[in-house]
Order: structure tokens, then sequence, then C-alpha cells
């Protein structure tokens, strides 16, 4: 998906803005450079830190803490507080889970005693979503903001579902799913706190988008939320769709025109799982910033989405095989006539 | 990881380290961020859109066959029924053969392999013989064998080895049970299948030089075998009942934690998922008869919860500082 840095260099040096005799040097640089751990690493300090956090919670439980809000008042901004500076000070991976764990705790101490103090569950969760964004901006770790922007979706749908729990969920997903694509949209900066936040809150956003569109995809919910989800979330596939081929090709040609019509027609096939308009709007953002990641999550919601739209369909088996049928046929009379090799290799 | 550090991937963050380090000049940086996140040309778009369409339409054609059978179509006399899969059988096996070895020959040898299995189920109902579950599942993967041989990909193996398990999950289930048998011994049974399998296929990955690309089945085999050791484990250290089977899994587990750190710990062959499953699993183990031995035993109750916070923190970040100087330990070849 994405150009080696090999691929990129030659580029560079293509366009002169890079010396070709200076690659031994740019070569012995990048030997140094620890491209990060892997992601499976990464995971492991998250659920290592929730573990640990868990734990530590029971304890705090156990001695009561928990029945005393000025404790709890006083503890919690402090652990907090001490997170951030160890997070920032060091980065290694010790430092990175003991900050992770030590957040997570402060948060719940603090924001559960703000709701305690308040009597109010919606004041807690004004506090989460503060402390949240708050936490977004200044704790250096790419696990953390991704978990913070987890807490500003969760403590935003729930604030919502409190104003009106008819359409919280809707205006909810709307806004996730904006925020997703104004996130992922424009390029990325090479410097500067925005480039850090770039991935994790991307990330975050496409996740909590992906599932805030569960209840109204599966069904949950009685009324016509699905379609309602799936016409906000087909006109930001479209508009998205738009942008790209305005940007690759600075206008909507004809092409660009029957790319829209065939995915509004796609659009109103599944409006009764609004998550397949979701999940392809993660993948038009994935691959347009050759993001692997979110490719996946895009891949992941899709594969799951479709496979309910056939599973929920009522018709008998005969007639579901049959559509399942006629539809795949379809599909790969697209990919066989429409979409030879020859047509895809000799397009720019 | 790529040992050559021009094969890594061009992603952002990378380029904003080296420009940080000002390795890169500005200009420069900012040109090789575009390249590396901006929007691919249009024939990249279409590969995907017509790698997805042939993906996507050929489940979509293979799940609306299997459940069209799974109706059970009783008007189709069972020589017809036969006949359809037979010819549809004959008919991928064709294209398999035509288009081999690309994409969409291995998707056409694949849904072959997965219709043999609805040949054998609808063979067994139309004639009724007697068959157990376990004998569809264990006729299906002995007669998908020669295609997987002569795949020799990843998704053939990988679909083999689920009829394997499951085959031999039934028959444990349909024939074993009821004379009493551990559920451990199906663990290690289980373990000892996918283990050897697993070893085959490292073994051939690496006498052939197979790519990374193929790194997908063995990190999955090896997080299905160190799963099938932990859980019966952790049963048997909250369970307070250890038997001889047990106490076997435990061994086993021990075992397979040194093997899997030979083999994936060194040099070119070293792969950190590998070494991290393996290593979390020991760790989740350990923590489990920890946490016995500070609650039953030792009755610490409180503080026993703060211990075991404590010692998680230290052993995930013991872990992880090991995996990463074993990552930077991998001597990268400057090109």
């Amino acid at each position: 998906m994405r150009p080696t840095m090999r691929e990129v260099f030659d580029q560079l040096v293509a366009e002169g803005l890079f010396a070709a005799e200076d690659a031994g040097r740019v070569g012995e640089a990048m030997a140094k450079e620890e491209a990060g751990p892997p992601w499976f690493v990464k995971a492991l300090m998250g659920v290592g830190a929730w573990v640990a956090t868990g734990m530590f919670l029971v304890f705090l439980g156990l001695l009561d803490l928990f029945d005393s809000t000025a404790a709890l008042l006083i503890v919690g901004p402090l652990l907090v507080g001490a997170a951030v500076f160890l997070r920032t000070a060091r980065g290694g991976p010790m430092a990175t889970q003991t900050a992770l764990s030590m957040s997570l705790v402060g948060q719940v101490m603090l924001v559960f005693a703000i709701a305690e103090l308040a009597e109010s569950l919606e004041v807690g969760a004004l506090a989460l979503l503060a402390l949240s964004v708050l936490l977004i901006w200044v704790m250096p770790d790419p696990v953390h903001r991704f978990l913070s922007t987890l807490a500003v979706a969760a403590s935003l749908f729930f604030l919502l579902y409190v104003l009106n729990e008819a359409v919280a969920p809707t205006i909810g997903f709307a806004l996730l799913a904006a925020g997703t694509v104004a996130w992922w949209l424009p390029p990325p900066r090479l410097d500067g706190r925005l480039a850090q936040l770039r991935g994790p809150v991307g990330h975050g956003l496409a996740a909590s988008m992906l599932v805030a569109i569960l209840p109204d995809s599966l069904n949950l919910r009685e009324g016509n939320h699905a379609l309602i989800g799936s016409v906000i979330l087909a006109a930001v596939v479209l508009w998205v769709e738009a942008r790209l081929f305005i940007e690759a090709r600075g206008k909507l040609d004809r092409t660009a025109w029957v790319a829209l019509a065939v995915t509004a027609l796609i659009a109103v096939a599944t409006a009764r799982v609004p998550g397949l308009q979701a999940a392809l709007a993660v993948l038009l953002l994935s691959l347009h910033r050759r993001e692997p990641l979110l490719f996946g999550e895009g891949a992941t919601a899709f594969v799951f989405f479709l496979g309910w739209y056939y599973y929920a369909l009522e018709l008998s088996l005969l007639h579901k095989s049959l559509v399942l049928v006629v539809s795949g046929a379809a599909l790969l009379a697209i990919w066989r006539y429409l979409l030879p090799r020859a047509v895809v290799e000799g397009a720019r | 990881m790529p040992h050559d550090p021009w094969a890594r991937s061009a992603s952002p963050d990378y380029l904003r380290a080296l420009a940080q380090k000002q390795v890169l000049p500005e200009a420069a940086a900012r040109r090789a961020l575009e390249l590396a996140a901006g929007t691919p040309p249009a024939r990249d778009w279409l590969r995907v859109l017509r790698t997805g369409l042939l993906v996507v339409g050929s489940a979509l054609l293979l799940a609306g066959v299997i459940f069209f059978f799974a109706w059970n179509w009783a008007d189709l006399g069972r020589i017809t029924k036969l006949g359809v899969i037979a010819v549809a059988i004959v008919a991928a096996a064709v294209v398999a053969w035509e288009k081999s070895p690309s994409l969409t020959g291995h998707v056409a040898l694949f849904a072959a392999c997965v219709l043999e299995g609805a040949l054998l189920a609808v063979y067994g109902q139309a004639y009724q013989t007697g068959a157990d579950p376990y004998e569809l599942f264990t006729g299906w993967m002995l007669l998908i064998l020669p295609w997987v041989i002569a795949a020799r990909t990843p998704a053939f193996f990988a679909l083999e080895l689920v009829l394997l398990n499951t085959a031999l999950t039934l028959f444990w289930v349909q024939v074993l049970e009821g004379r009493s048998t551990h559920p451990a011994l199906l663990a290690l049974l289980l373990f000892a299948v996918n283990a050897l399998a697993l070893a085959a296929f490292e073994l051939y990955r690496r006498r052939t030089g197979t790519t990374d690309a193929h790194d997908w089945l063995p990190r999955l085999l090896a997080v299905w075998c160190f799963g099938l050791l932990v859980w019966p484990a952790l049963v048997a250290v909250v369970g307070n009942d250890l038997k001889a089977p047990d106490a076997a899994v435990f061994v086993m587990l021990l075992l397979a934690v040194a093997a899997a750190s030979f083999f994936f710990g060194k040099g070119r062959a070293r792969d950190l998922f590998v070494l991290t499953t393996a290593w979390s699993s020991a760790l989740v183990v350990a923590d489990t008869l920890l946490g016995r031995l500070f609650f039953t035993e030792l009755e610490l109750e409180i503080s026993g919860f703060f211990l075991l916070g404590l010692l998680v923190l230290v052993e995930v970040g013991a872990l992880v500082t090991l995996l990463r100087r074993l990552a930077r330990d991998a001597a990268p070849e400057v090109a």
C-alpha cells in the first residue's frame, strides 16, 4: 500500500530534491533510527496497562478509597499529572507502561469523584470529555491518545443520549463520520503537535464510528434509524469520492459521475445496513492516505457488515442463496469484462 | 521486520523522525511525505477494486452455492444434486489449471476445495451413510490434500488445518467422550498436531527462502498453539483439581516457549510476533499461578491486588524492553 523508502528516495533524486550520493548517509541514519515498536508490542503494552489498572483499582476499592470523594479528588489528578510528566520525561517501555496505567487509574478516580460530588452522571461524562480532550493534547503516547479518543466519543454519545435518546445515536455517528473524514482527508503534516495526533486520533475516530453504527446496522432500534443513518453515511461516502476525483483529475469527469452513480446505487441497495457505508468510507480514506491499519479496520468492518446484510435478508434460504449467487456473479462479471487487467494496467 | 531499512515502508511517522533528525532537508521531507501519504495513481485504485471484486464476488458466489444446497432442495434427485456440485468442482479446477499461478487460479482452486465439502455433505445426506460428522471432515481434508500440496500457499494450508482440527475435535467429542478422557488431553493432541504443522511450514519456508508475505500463517498457528495450552492451564490453576494431563500441559507449555525462543529467536528466522505470543502465554499462566499463591495460599487479600498489578507492570515492561532490544539487534543491512 505504501511505497518503500527506496521508492520514495529514488523519486526524490529524480526530482532533484536529493542527491544520490547522500544515500549512504541516509541509509546509516535509517539503520540507527528505531521505527517504533510493532503493533503487537503496542497491543501487549496496552493490555498489560489495562490489567495492572484493574488490579490497582480493585486494590484502591478494597481500601475504601472510593468512599472518600476528597481522597479521590486529590489522588486522581496527582496520578494523571505524574503520568504525563513521566511519559514526557522518559520514553522507555517501563515508563510508557507505568504512565499509561497511572493515567487510567487517575482518570477513573477523578471522573468518579466529580460524578459523586455533583451527583450527576452527566457531569461525570462532561468531566471525562474535557479531561480526555486535554490528555489527547498533552500526553505524548499514541496508545493513550487512541484510548482518550474513544473516551471522547463514548462521553459525547452519553451526553447526546441524555439530551435526546431518539436522535442521539444518529447525531453521534454523523459527527463521528464527519470527524473521521475531516481528519483523514487532508494531507498529513510534517511537524507540529497535530502531526503526532494524526494516527492515534484518526484511528480512534474511525473505530468509534464503526462501533457507533452497530445498533442501527444490526437493527437494534425501532424505527427508520437505519435508513436515516444510510442516507447520512451515503452522503459522506459520495462527498469523499467526489473530493478524491477532483483531487486526482481536477474535475468530475464522466468516469467520476459513473463511479458516483454506482456508489449511490449500492447505497440504496444496502440501505438497511448503514455500517456498509461507514466501512466503505473508511476503506476509501485508508486507500487515499495509504494507511494499512485503517484499511484493516475498514476491511474487517466491511466483511462483518456484508455478512450481516445477507444474513438479515428476510428471505427463505433458497432465495437468499440465489441473491448471493446473482450478486457474486455480477461482481465477477464486472471484474472480468469491465475491469480486465489490460484496462487496469493501462490506467494512469 | 525487513532487515534492509530501504525496504521499510515509508510511513509518515518514520519520515517525520528522519526530518526531525535533519537527515532529510525540509523540502525533500515534505515531498517524501506527499509521495508516502498522497493519493495513489488511478492504476493502484483500479488494482484494489479489481482484487476486491474478485474476492468478494467469489465469496458471495461460493456462499450462495453452499446455502443453495443447505436448503436441501428436496425436488432434486440425488444424482442431480451430486452432479451439479461435481460439475462446479470440475469447472473451478479447470479455471485453476488455466489461470494458475495467478490470484484467479488460486481463488478458483480454493473454491473447488470448499465445494468438496459440500459434495461430501450432500453425499452423506443423499445416501444416509450413517457417517459421523468427523468422518466428513476427515474425508474432506484428505480429498483436497493433493490440491493443497499443489497450491503451496498459506490460505490452503490454513483450510487444511481448520479441517484437521475440526475432525480431531469432533472425533474426540463424538467417539471418545464418556470414556473418562480428560479435556486437557484433547488440547495436547491438537497442540501436537498444530505444532508439527507449524514446524513443517517453517522448515519449508526456510528451505525455499519464502518472503515475509507468508508470515501470517505461522503467526496464526503460533497463537492457536499457545492458546490451546494456555486455556487448560488456566482452568487447572483456577479449578484446583490438578491431574496428570494438567501437569503435562504445564510441561508442554514450558517446552513450547523454549522451542519458540530457540527457533524464532535467532538471526533471519527471528519473528518477534511468535516470541511475543510465546512469552506472553508464559506470563499469563505464571501470573495466574502467582495470583492463586497470593490469594489462596498466602491469603494476602488487599495487598495481593497491588502486588499483582505491580508485577504485571514490571513483567510487561521487561518483556517489551527485551523485544525492542531484539528488534534492534536484528542488525538491519544498509544497502
